[in-house]
């Protein structure tokens, strides 16, 4: 049953990516990208990590997807069309991916022997709040601290100042 | 069912996403490509991990993205404004 | 070590590197041309005082070991090989020592007026010293390594002073034609040295000097070599290397040009002393000549074919000078004749007779230049009797002497020589030996006459010379009228004490004289018939292509050109210079490598093109590339 979610939502996903690189069209684009997060969040919920799927759902698809869709609409010319890369350097970069995706499938391998025995529950959510806030508090506050600065390095680039 | 498949899920789209962005032609592009190698590490990150803590992670991870990606675009803006033109190709001005 | 210790052996030499040393380094400025003379001129009559001295001291040891020897220190050291600076004072070093400063200082006091007013005065008395200090240096070696020290540096002391008029370039390249030929036969030298020495370390002999080398050259007559025998090898490449400085065939051809040189030098260097390094060379090392009976046929029949040679071309010469260098050739041909044959001790005789009355000869030529301001075409000369009347008369003797006219010295020394050659060498040698000893009397009576007797053809007034030329002439001329005399029999009981020798009162050898005089008169009587205007124009014309043929010396420097020196020309230009040195040295290694990094620099730029998305590429290649290499 989890295999059956984890294959539909994987595939789902893997066929938005694969879609999304011959897409010309960049709001297109943006669409299966949406497509793409979305189907992750599905995975989650597979992975009964409910929590996450929400936070997905709200932060990749919510936030950043609208962030890559605002900057798409200011940005004339992310409109224009674009210029085919050279074919060698296009061939280039799918041997790399493809590459390092036999290595990593080569590594995994060993995993094959390794039985998933997580069945679909609830999210332990107290579990997690205590770890978030307990084990890993201090990772947690240095988050802030990252997006505190995201944020001053988004309005620093951005504003209009004399020397930039 | 092994781990498997959750493994390749994830490198799957890890792979995906490293062909487009070397292969794509235009800056936000890349920068959504780089998104969605970060969210195939984070599945990766889920599946295979001890339950909670994997999960505390993910959630960091999640910050981490939102705030790259806010910086990226913000760059990505005053790059434009810059260089008039926001192909990779054409922006040669470290040549050399 | 045999032989008594002598330490005045180096004074001998040290005396004129003195002389070297004083003129080259004050010179004209400080020295001034009167006492740079004199001072050259003192310090070879120091040398042979000395070697008098040294002379009696030899001849008062018991006459087995009549040795003395000096080491000045231990030149090489290396290992098993080792090399002293030494010298060695026999009964040959003697006669040729004595020989050497004897004729030496008398050329120094002839030069003495001779060069006066040459701007190069003071150099001049400079090299010559140098010279007498390397040819003492080799005729008094101990070891055939010190010899050949003092055969180089006789080389280039002859490149010095045949070239010394530098600013003319014919000149210069005389010299450096002399030079040149002397190192092609000192390259043969060298091999033969070195093979001698490589043999005898195989055979366990280290070292080198003439005592160690005369046991132990037996121990070498079974070993071949490249299917030759050890000894007729080494015998053979060390002759090629006399050949060279004694200017037999196929080296001879520096000796003419030679000529370039002023007068004493031609008549010191190159009649008395330098070209007889290889007749001395030859006696020497006559153990090792002994057992090798082939190389002593080729010795002996290249001097015969440079002899005859020689004299051929002697015969229609113009030049005055010339016709004596040839002269000398043919001379020293004889010698080798005799060294070939297997009498050393003849050769050295005749070493001594030819030094006498060939450094007469050129001394009288030299005198007749300076008094004709510099005329050396005998064409242009004639009836100088009458106006240079002691330079007419000891120039007679000279001449004379080298016809073999009976009881002069020639006629010793040449006469032995051809008996010999009779005995060892079978009787076609020794014709042949007849035969160039007419055409030596044809030839000197023929320069006598064109140059001395009948009608004047110049003009102007020839001065005889001052008496700083005559006297040493005269002295010359009394040795060249009666050394052979004196020397006859006390030379070969000096040389060869152990030798006893035979008969020689046999009837035989009565006959044989009888020929060679008779050979020599008759060319002295044609030589007075043919020399006459009319018949040596009949003589001409009958045979104009033999004359043009021999009047061109046949052709040989002109052969040498295309053979050897047009080739080497152009490996030289061609192969070396624009092939190896421009193209590739230049061009490959040193202007390629530079080419090289600079293209490499330019490709890897090429990495470096400030594209995010190319760089992102090689960063994702470099990934995979890793991840392939580990898992």
């Amino acid at each position: 049953m989890i295999a059956a979610a984890v294959y539909l939502f994987g595939g789902l996903a893997a066929l938005a990516t694969l879609l999304m690189i011959f897409q010309k069209n960049q709001v297109k684009a943006a669409m299966l990208m949406l497509a793409a997060l979305l189907s992750t969040a599905g995975l989650y919920l597979a992975l009964s990590a409910q929590l996450l799927a929400a936070l997905q759902i709200i932060l990749y698809a919510g936030a950043i997807m609208t962030l890559f869709v605002v900057a798409l609409t200011i940005l004339p010319s992310a409109w224009r069309d674009r210029p085919s890369k050279g074919r060698f350097s296009k061939v280039l970069g799918l041997a790399a991916a493809a590459v390092i995706l036999t290595e990593l499938l080569k590594v995994s391998a060993i995993l094959k022997t390794v039985p998933f025995l997580r069945e679909f529950s609830e999210t332990g959510t107290l579990d997690l709040a205590r770890a978030l806030f307990g084990r890993f508090a201090f990772q947690f506050e240095l988050l802030s601290l990252v997006i505190l600065a995201s944020i001053v390095a988004a309005v620093a680039l951005t504003s209009k100042r004399g020397a930039v | 069912m092994s781990a498997y498949p959750l493994a390749a899920a994830a490198f799957v789209l890890f792979a995906l996403a490293a062909a487009g962005f070397l292969t794509c032609g235009s800056l936000v592009r890349m920068l959504m490509f780089l998104e969605l190698m970060l969210n195939a590490a984070n599945i990766a990150l889920v599946a295979l991990g001890p339950e909670t803590v994997s999960q505390a992670y993910a959630v960091m991870l999640f910050a981490i993205a939102a705030a790259e990606a806010g910086v990226g675009l913000a760059l990505i803006l005053a790059l434009s404004s810059v260089f008039k033109t926001l192909e990779p190709e054409n922006i040669k001005e470290l040549k050399g | 070590m045999e032989g008594n210790y002598y330490p005045l052996l180096k004074w001998i030499l040290l005396a004129p590197l003195a002389g070297f040393a004083v003129n080259g380094l004050l010179g004209r400025k400080f020295l001034g041309e009167k006492a740079g003379g004199v001072i050259g001129a003192l310090t070879i009559f120091i040398s042979f005082l000395f070697a008098a001295l040294s002379f009696s001291d030899l001849l008062n040891l018991p006459v087995e070991s009549r040795l003395l020897r000096d080491t000045l220190y231990t030149w090489i050291s290396a290992g098993t090989f080792g090399v002293d600076a030494a010298f060695r004072f026999d009964p040959l070093s003697a006669v040729m020592t004595l020989i050497v400063t004897g004729v030496s200082f008398l050329i120094h006091v002839y030069s003495i007026g001779y060069m006066k007013g040459d701007a190069g005065y003071n150099r001049y008395f400079a090299y010559l010293n140098l010279f007498v200090f390397f040819m003492l240096t080799l005729v008094l070696a101990d070891n055939p390594l010190v010899m050949f020290v003092g055969w180089e540096g006789v080389g280039l002391c002859s490149y010095l002073l045949i070239g010394f008029w530098y600013e003319d370039p014919e000149k210069a390249s005389a010299g450096k034609k002399a030079f040149i030929t002397n190192r092609v036969g000192d390259a043969g030298f060298l091999l033969g040295l070195m093979l001698l020495s490589a043999l005898l370390a195989a055979n366990g002999v280290f070292s080198m000097d003439f005592e160690t080398l005369e046991k132990s050259a037996p121990l070498l007559a079974s070993v071949r070599v490249l299917g030759i025998g050890a000894p007729t090898l080494i015998c053979l490449l060390l002759f090629f290397g006399a050949t060279g400085k004694s200017a037999q065939f196929p080296l001879y051809v520096w000796l003419p040009d030679a000529m370039a040189g002023p007068t004493p030098v031609s008549a010191l260097i190159h009649a008395a002393t330098m070209v007889t390094a290889g007749v001395y060379m030859l006696a020497r090392l006559h153990f090792l000549y002994e057992l090798a009976p082939r190389a002593m046929e080729v010795v002996m029949l290249t001097g015969c074919f440079t002899a005859f040679f020689a004299a051929v071309i002697a015969l229609l010469q113009k030049d005055i000078k010339k016709v004596l260098a040839y002269s000398t050739v043919s001379q020293l041909g004889y010698m080798f004749m005799a060294a070939g044959a297997g009498a050393f001790s003849a050769s050295v005789f005749h070493l001594a007779t030819h030094a006498f009355f060939k450094a007469l000869l050129f001394l009288g030529a030299g005198s007749v230049i300076h008094g004709m301001s510099g005329e050396q075409d005998m064409f242009k000369m004639g009836g100088l009797k009458k106006e240079m009347p002691f330079t007419f008369l000891l120039m007679a003797a000279g001449w004379l002497a080298i016809a073999g006219v009976p009881g002069l010295s020639g006629f010793y020394s040449k006469d032995l020589i051809l008996e010999k050659v009779f005995e060892h060498g079978g009787s076609f040698v020794w014709g042949a030996g007849v035969l160039t000893a007419a055409l030596t009397a044809f030839y000197t009576t023929r320069l006598f006459i064109l140059t001395f007797l009948r009608e004047k053809r110049s003009q102007g007034h020839a001065h005889e010379s001052p008496l700083s030329m005559t006297l040493p002439m005269a002295v010359l001329g009394l040795l060249a009228i009666a050394g052979g005399f004196l020397l006859k029999d006390r030379l070969f009981l000096f040389l060869e004490p152990a030798a006893a020798r035979g008969a020689e009162a046999a009837p035989e050898a009565a006959r044989l004289m009888l020929i060679s005089v008779g050979a020599g008169l008759a060319g002295i009587a044609a030589a007075f018939l043919l020399t006459l205007p009319a018949s040596a124009a009949a003589l001409k014309n009958a045979m104009p292509r033999i004359h043009s043929l021999v009047f061109h010396k046949f052709y040989v420097d002109e052969l040498y050109g295309v053979l050897v020196i047009k080739p080497l020309k152009f490996v030289a230009d061609k192969v070396m210079f624009q092939l190896v040195d421009a193209g590739l040295i230049d061009g490959l290694l040193v202007n390629g490598t530079a080419g090289a990094s600079y293209a490499a620099g330019k490709a890897l730029s090429r990495a470096q093109n400030g594209r995010l998305d190319f760089y992102a590429l090689v960063f994702t290649i470099g990934v995979a590339a890793m991840l392939f290499w580990i898992i």
